[in-house]
Parts: structure tokens; C-alpha cells; sequence
């Protein structure tokens, strides 16, 4: 928090009618009266350790340990499971290696600063050699000398029996795998004569080679599974769930202390190079201002989800540096499709003319974030923003409204818009939206929910309006308008459903066509700029704060860390 | 003997009270909407996935077969497993007591060793300026919010004078912990003669412990205040001073025994809701205790959770009052037992 930020949204709402005079002064005497103590907090926020570049604070950390302030504990060790904390996610990736991986390139962010990313659209080798398209076949030619840390070599049998676990057990990686029909067999899989993993894919399509490239599709030790496998549990899920498996990535897990920090060290028996990192902390700290804290007390040498608010004190401090790299994340308003009034299309369109989306990018994001102009976002081929008519225009809003039965709001039923937790600026989304639809005589209110009550309500449809976010691992536009537009989908959550969109995903998502697929694709995000079953307000940027030592940061689109390519540069 | 008696009476009397707590518990988590499967399960998760991950977890039979089921392992030991950490619950308590019994000891203890002199010195110099601030730092402490506090201390001892540790937990960053013997890191470091140690869990515990020892001592004071103006003011102190006891008799053997008893029990009151109710102060300072499991386990409906560390906390609750009737029974020569 800021006291002239606030000083300045205060004004800024005061001048937007979001807020009354009477709302105002008190705010502005509830700053004044603290303004002091918060002066005083800012300060020492603010203070920088002494001049002379940073130096490692912790007596007991060395120049080979890594240490990052991380927000949550683990959910599950299993790899095909993982999906929620992202710290399981990392302590996978960065625990086990994959059979591909996504080719590493230069990029510059469109400040001009150069960085390192993927090319989602080039897979090459990880533990595999090399990997090519036989007819509707997979085939992995597997690198020599590959070897779980326990020592035991791994060959295609060792995939075989991986995937097998994957497919059989019912994992996320499963249903990513599957999709489409494309792998759900264990018969799918096998060695050839030449030792080769073999994948036969019911038809060869684009999708599947990019979620095999997810942490997910880790395989565990054959030799390891038959030791704690019981005939009640043969996939040893109960056992995976709270043990970490023997991984064969760069790094093993030395200690996890729930609540307190994750210890990942460099294992000496990794097939390939060792990293420059022996040891990395992951320390869990679950309150955002104290992982900023310790960031700029040079304490971490990175943190991870820090508010955007955060960025513009962060990006000035001599200690810190950040990179504000553009993403295919989007944020958006989802209403329910199959819920009055926003069963009406009308209703639905006149949601979005309604909404401030300049405020929304500068005052939540800072201006760290680009506008979403298509369900496809930015980033992510075939994107297409030329059908999107919404702009902040109340007269229209307010027409469509009419047009729906409501003039004027009147008529309208008692409406919601839901929030998770404790997400402040999906709260502040929420509160700039409260004002905006009370232009056009919608009467919106306010719902905050813990996030187990607001996933129960969301999963089940039972949500009226909402915010949220999305971000697709699979940089594919059928892959992302499955998940949320296809009528069946799990994670469709406003259930829209539209028998063109439905047709063209089923056509077009396992096709080799890619005009075909572009122009559908284009098709698709017109249908449902129009439906408007979202209205879309940001792309936000994915920052990165580090240490100014620290080297080597490479962004993959699944925003997971690879502390393997990092590295110190010391004086 | 007869002391031995009243105890066992009063553990025996824990039962009920836990019954009652169970199942009072047990109800609640399950009439708050909420669910933890949907969490757990993620937004990949088909319908037919979720309903057989409810099924396993037994929350699809009828709330009087869970409660029994419940009620059938929890005599077991049992308290199920966190949907939240895939552990045992009884591990990931008693994982977590130690950090947070630790932190409230200390705490109390700073709460007490100031909170009994000022409020002493308050009553005894009513209207003079220390009494006025004594009467200041219990207003602040009672009404400042905690969180606030610990920020302050922390923007003031970490990040401005860099004198203190910042918000790491129990140990620095890339220190092990001692040998486990208590599981109370001060204690453990000095019974392994590892004085490194000692002093960095020291150091990690004076914000957090200023904190909660701040906020507790507010109340204690102004009780010891009120209640030794109460005594200083009765017959039998008047009478003392006029067979010409000195001062310091009359305040500590006759009026503080006898103010002592409200304050005990406001003690035990306060270390009661301290064990189990300093979120705020774990959260901020990143300490891995029962405070900031049992948030997380609220916000995530984690039910085995939840009810777990309720039954803790309740048990705690009765056992430092059954301390404290115990004390005030041995003080007071009136009280039967």
C-alpha cells in the first residue's frame, strides 16, 4: 500500500462519482490519522540495505544456494496430479525431467528489454534424443545413459510402464493426453526394435506433442512403483500423493517443512549437467508484503506472486531487478449463460459496452498489462481481435439493456458478482464493475468467498457473474477455446454453448489443415465476441523479480521456474 | 490426595465438553458451503471424477454415518487426512504445536512479567503519570490491531534498523533446525549445546513474541490494575497498615494473593485463545504453527482439519484452566475441592 496511491484512487473514485463526498473525507482523515504510521512502514519498505550492489544477508547461505519466497505448501507429490499449488509444480519440473521440451529462444519484452523464452511451436529432445511423426505414431529415440537418481537406468520399457501409470491411474495427465481420443490405451504404447518409445496416437494431431511437454507426463521409477504398490492401491496413488517419487531432473528434494520452506539440492547422479545451484530454497511465505520484504532486503533472492501494486517500488529499487514479460494469461468476467438476465445475449453485451476497460488496465494493472481483444489472447497463434466491438460506451449498454426487457436496469433480478478469497485486485475488478453496471441501472453486489465455497459454486454453475483468469499451457487456440467454449467442457464455467463452436473444435482441433484451422479459429473468436459469454478485460504482464546477481531466467509458458539455468553472477 | 481427586474429576469432565465440541464442529463444517474436493480436484476434473473423489472420501453417506465413522476413528487416534497436505492430521499437529506453544509461551510470559508490576504500580500510584501511562499502553494495546503491530515492529526493527530478524520463521533461512527433543527450538538448541542455534530461534522470537506479548499484556494490566485498587481499598488492607505492616508486605503478601485470582483466570483465558487464534502473527511472520494451518484449513473446507485442530484448541482451553483452578485453589484457602 501506498498512502499516495491511495490518496490518488480515493480522488480518482471521488472524480469518477464511485465514491460520495462524505466517502472521501473519511477516507482521506482515515490516511491522515495513519498516514504517519504508514509513512513509517513505507520507509522502511523502502529502505534499501547499504549501497555497494547486494550482497548475500544470510550468514548461513552460500553463492551456490538460491533462495525464493514462495506462497504455497505442496498439495500432492504425484506428478500426473499436480494442478494446484504451484509449488508442486515447480518441485516436479525442477525434479523431473520430461520425454520433450519446448526449444529455448531470444526475445525483448516491448520496452526493448531482451530476454530468454520458448518457441511453443518447435519441440525438441529431453530425455529423448529426438522424436518424429511415423503416420499417427510417436516415436522417441531416447538419449544414452538416462538414469533415475537412485541409479536405474531408464529405456523405453521404463515410458511404457510410466504412461501406463498416467493413463491407468486417471491423472490430469490423462485427460490432457486424451484429449480428443488421441491416447487413453495402455496397448497404445510400446518399444520397437530399435529400442524406441513408440506413442500410437489414434491420429496425429498437434495437440498431443505440446501437453507430452508438460510436467505432468513425468514418469516415476517402475522398479520404485512395484516396491509401494499394494493390490488395493496398484498405482500406489495414496503413497505418490504424499511421497515424492525418485526423480531423474536436475535437482532431489532434501526436506519439505509445510509452512516453512521446500529444500531442493543438485543431485549428483543426473544424467546431464550440473546446475549452478547445489541447493535451492523454496521458503513458504504465504503473506505477499513480507515476500516483497524480504526480497528487498536482499533475505530471498526472488519471490513469486507479488502484487502488481508492488511493481513500480520494486522496479526502482537498486537491488531488484524485474522483468515484465507479456503472457497469454487472461483476466475476464465470466456470467453464467444459463442464469437470467444473462441468459440473454443482450444482457451479456451490454455488460461489456459497460465496462471500464482503460481504468481497468490503469488503475488494477498499472499499465502492465495489455487489453484482451479475443478469447485467444495475444501471443497465441491465430489471434484475432478484429471482430471486437466493445468499447466503454453506456449509451449502447444501455439500449441493449432495453432491447433485453430491462430499461434502465428496471426489472432486472437481484445480481452478484462473485470473488475468491482474498484476491485484492479481482476484488477491486469487482468493485470498478459494481460502479460501472450501476451507470446502465444494473444494481450489483458485492460477494466475497473463500476459495473452496467459490470452486464448489463455480464448478457447479451456480455462480451468477464472477471474476476470474485462464492460462493455457498449450500455446493452441483449440486447446484454450476447448477448455472454455466447448459446451462439455469441465471448465466452461459460464456454459455457453454454441453448435458452430462445438462443430468447428470438433473438426478442426486434431486437424493438420492449419489454414483450415486459422480460419476456423478466426470463426470461433468472432462467434463468441459476439455471445459474449466473457467480457474481457486484461492480459496482464507475468513479472519476475530477482536479485540484480542473479542470471539466466528463461519464461516458459507455464510460468513454472527451471532453477537449473539460473545462476549468480558475483563480484 | 484430595487435590489428585478434583483433577481427575475435572480431566474426566474434558470428555464431554470434547464430545460436545465434535460434534458441534462436526456439524458446522459441514453446514458452511463449501466443499474441498472441487479444490483438490482442479478445473481439468470431469463430474464423474469428482463425484468418486466425494465417494472416497466418504462425504457422500449421510452426515450421522460420517459423524460415526468419525467419532469411530477419532478413538482410534484417527483424525483423518488433510485434504490440504495428504497428511495425517495428528501428525500435522503435532508437527505444528511446538512453533506455535513456543511463540504463546514466550509471549504470556512477556505479557505477565509486564502486565502484573505496571498494573501493580499503577494502582498503588493512581493519578500520577505513570499510572496515566500505564493506562495509555493498555488502551493502545487493547485497540491497536495486532497485524498492525507486527508491522510496525517490523518496518521498524527488520527493514529500518536492520537490529532484528525479518519474517523467516523459526530459524534463518538455510539453518537447520536442533535435534528433536521438545520440538521447542530454544529448549532443543540448549539441550544439543548448540548455542548458534539458541541464539538465532532467539533472535527469530523477539518480534513475533513483542507482538503477541504486546497485545496480551493490555488486558492483564488493566486487570491487575482494578482488581489491586479493589484490594488495596478493602477492611483487611486497612487494617494491615494500621498494625504498621510495611508496604511492600501488604502489597505482596496480602493484596496481590487475593487480586491475583481474577488475573489468573484471565491468563489462562488469554493463553487459550492465543494458542490457537494468533493467525494474523503466524501469517505475517511466516510462523509454521496451528495458527496459520487452521486458516488455511478453514478457507480450504479442509473438514478433518478444521475439526482436528479444534479438538486441540479445546482441550488446551480446559487443561490451562483446569491449571488455573488448580492455582487459585491452592491460593485461595476458601475454595473446596
Amino acid at each position: 500500500m501506498s498512502v499516495n496511491n491511495e490518496i490518488k484512487r480515493l480522488q480518482s473514485d471521488y472524480a469518477a462519482k464511485r465514491i460520495d463526498r462524505r466517502q472521501l473525507i473519511k477516507g482521506l482523515t482515515a490516511l491522515g490519522i495513519g498516514g504517519m504510521w504508514i509513512s513509517a512502514i513505507e520507509k522502511g519498505a523502502m529502505a534499501a540495505p547499504a549501497s555497494g550492489g547486494r550482497s548475500l544477508k544470510n550468514s548461513a547461505q552460500d553463492a551456490e544456494t538460491l533462495v525464493i519466497a514462495v506462497a504455497e505448501n505442496i498439495d500432492t507429490w504425484d506428478p500426473g496430479f499436480t494442478v494446484g499449488s504451484k509449488s508442486s509444480q515447480t518441485v516436479i519440473q525442477n525434479t523431473f525431467d520430461q520425454l520433450t521440451q519446448y526449444e529455448v529462444i531470444d526475445a525483448t519484452t516491448p520496452d526493448g528489454t531482451p530476454y530468454k523464452t520458448v518457441n511453443t511451436e518447435n519441440i525438441i529432445g529431453m530425455l529423448a534424443e529426438s522424436w518424429e511423426w511415423d503416420g499417427n505414431d510417436m516415436v522417441f529415440t531416447l538419449k544414452d545413459g538416462i538414469q533415475f537418481h537412485n541409479g536405474n537406468p531408464m529405456d523405453a520399457q521404463t515410458f511404457v510402464e510410466g504412461y501406463a501409470r498416467i493413463l491407468g491411474s486417471g491423472a490430469i495427465a490423462a485427460f490432457l493426453l486424451g484429449m480428443g481420443g488421441a491416447l487413453t490405451e495402455a496397448s497404445q504404447l510400446s518399444v520397437n526394435d530399435q529400442g524406441q518409445f513408440v506413442v500410437s496416437l489414434t491420429k496425429a494431431n498437434p495437440i498431443t506433442p505440446q501437453n507430452n511437454v508438460m510436467h505432468n507426463t513425468a514418469v516415476l521409477d517402475p522398479a520404485q512403483l512395484a516396491e509401494v504398490a499394494t493390490d488395493a492401491d496398484p498405482w500406489a496413488l495414496e503413497y505418490f500423493k504424499a511421497n515424492l517419487g525418485i526423480g531423474n531432473g536436475p535437482y532431489r528434494l532434501d526436506s519439505y517443512t509445510p509452512d516453512d520452506q521446500i529444500v531442493l539440492v543438485a543431485d549428483e547422479n543426473y544424467w546431464g549437467e550440473q546446475p549452478y545451484f547445489k541447493t535451492v530454497i523454496m521458503k513458504i511465505v504465504s503473506d505477499a508484503t513480507q515476500r516483497v520484504q524480504l526480497l528487498r532486503n536482499g533475505d530471498v533472492d526472488s519471490a513469486t506472486k507479488i502484487p502488481f501494486p508492488e511493481y513500480e517500488a520494486l522496479s526502482q529499487d537498486e537491488n531488484v531487478q524485474t522483468l515484465s514479460i507479456p503472457s497469454t494469461l487472461v483476466v475476464m468476467i465470466e456470467m453464467n449463460n444459463t442464469i437470467a438476465p444473462f441468459d440473454q445475449k443482450e444482457v451479456r453485451q451490454a455488460v461489456a459496452y459497460a465496462t471500464p476497460y482503460d481504468d481497468i488496465l490503469e488503475q488494477i494493472y498499472l499499465g502492465q498489462a495489455g487489453a484482451a481483444k479475443s478469447l485467444v489472447p495475444e501471443g497465441m497463434p491465430t489471434h484475432d481481435p478484429s471482430t471486437n466491438q466493445y468499447t466503454l460506451d453506456l449509451e449502447m449498454a444501455a439500449s441493449l439493456l432495453e432491447a433485453a426487457g430491462y430499461p434502465g436496469g428496471e426489472g432486472l433480478p437481484e445480481i452478484k458478482i462473485t470473488v475468491a478469497g482474498d484476491d485484492q485486485q479481482k476484488e477491486r475488478i469487482a468493485i470498478i464493475m459494481q460502479d460501472a453496471l450501476g451507470k446502465i441501472g444494473m444494481n450489483v453486489s458485492i460477494e466475497k468467498l473463500a476459495y473452496a465455497q467459490f470452486n464448489e459454486l463455480q464448478q457447479g454453475s451456480r455462480l451468477q457473474m464472477w471474476t476470474d483468469e485462464w492460462i493455457s499451457w498449450v500455446n493452441d487456440p483449440y486447446y484454450h477455446m476447448f477448455w472454455l467454449a466447448q459446451s462439455e467442457s469441465p471448465s466452461n464455467y459460464p456454459k455457453f454453448s454454441n453448435a458452430r463452436v462445438d462443430e468447428l473444435l470438433d473438426e478442426f482441433m486434431f486437424s493438420d489443415d492449419a489454414e483450415g484451422r486459422a480460419e476456423a479459429s478466426k470463426e470461433m473468436q468472432a462467434i463468441i465476441i459476439d455471445e459474449s459469454p466473457y467480457v474481457l478485460l486484461a492480459q496482464p504482464n507475468w513479472i519476475i523479480y530477482f536479485g540484480n546477481d542473479i542470471d539466466g531466467y528463461v519464461y516458459y509458458n507455464d510460468e513454472l521456474p527451471r532453477y537449473a539455468s539460473l545462476t549468480r553472477t558475483t563480484s | 490426595m484430595r487435590l489428585a481427586r478434583y483433577i481427575i474429576r475435572r480431566l474426566l469432565f474434558l470428555i464431554p465438553v470434547l464430545l460436545g465440541a465434535i460434534f458441534l464442529t462436526f456439524l458446522l463444517t459441514r453446514m458452511v458451503p463449501g466443499n474441498p474436493i472441487e479444490r483438490v480436484a482442479g478445473p481439468y476434473a470431469s463430474d464423474e471424477a469428482v463425484e468418486e473423489m466425494k465417494r472416497q472420501a466418504g462425504l457422500l453417506d449421510p452426515w450421522y454415518v460420517q459423524f460415526w465413522n468419525y467419532l469411530k476413528d477419532l478413538l482410534q487416534g484417527d483424525m483423518g487426512i488433510s485434504f490440504q497436505t495428504n497428511q495425517a492430521v495428528t501428525t500435522d499437529l503435532r508437527d505444528r504445536f511446538p512453533a506455535s506453544f513456543e511463540l504463546v509461551f514466550f509471549g504470556m510470559l512477556l505479557a505477565v512479567a509486564l502486565a502484573l508490576p505496571l498494573g501493580i504500580i499503577s494502582a498503588m500510584k493512581q493519578g500520577t503519570w505513570i499510572d496515566h501511562l500505564t493506562r495509555i499502553i493498555a488502551v493502545l494495546g487493547v485497540s491497536m490491531p495486532i497485524f498492525w503491530i507486527a508491522l510496525i515492529l517490523i518496518s521498524t526493527f527488520y527493514n529500518r534498523l536492520g537490529w532484528l530478524p525479518g519474517p523467516q520463521g523459526r530459524l534463518p533461512i538455510a539453518m537447520s533446525p536442533p535435534p528433536e527433543v521438545t520440538g521447542l527450538y530454544t529448549v532443543d538448541s540448549l539441550i544439543a549445546g548448540d548455542f548458534d542455534t539458541f541464539r538465532a530461534a532467539t533472535r527469530q522470537l523477539v518480534l513475533p513474541v513483542l507482538t503477541i506479548g504486546l497485545t496480551a499484556m493490555a488486558p492483564i494490566a488493566r486487570m491487575t490494575r482494578a482488581t489491586m485498587i479493589d484490594a488495596l481499598n478493602s477492611d483487611y488492607i486497612r487494617t494491615a497498615r494500621s498494625l504498621g505492616l510495611p508496604t511492600r508486605v501488604i502489597v505482596t503478601r496480602n493484596a496481590l494473593k487475593n487480586s491475583l485470582i481474577p488475573v489468573l483466570t484471565l491468563i489462562a483465558a488469554v493463553f487459550g485463545y492465543a494458542i490457537g487464534g494468533e493467525v494474523l502473527v503466524e501469517y505475517i511472520f511466516t510462523w509454521p504453527g496451528l495458527g496459520k494451518y487452521s486458516f488455511d484449513a478453514i478457507m480450504g473446507s479442509d473438514f478433518p482439519a478444521v475439526q482436528g485442530f479444534i479438538i486441540l484448541a479445546v482441550a488446551m482451553y480446559v487443561l490451562a484452566y483446569l491449571i488455573v483452578d488448580i492455582l487459585i485453589a491452592i491460593l485461595d484457602p476458601r475454595i473446596e475441592y
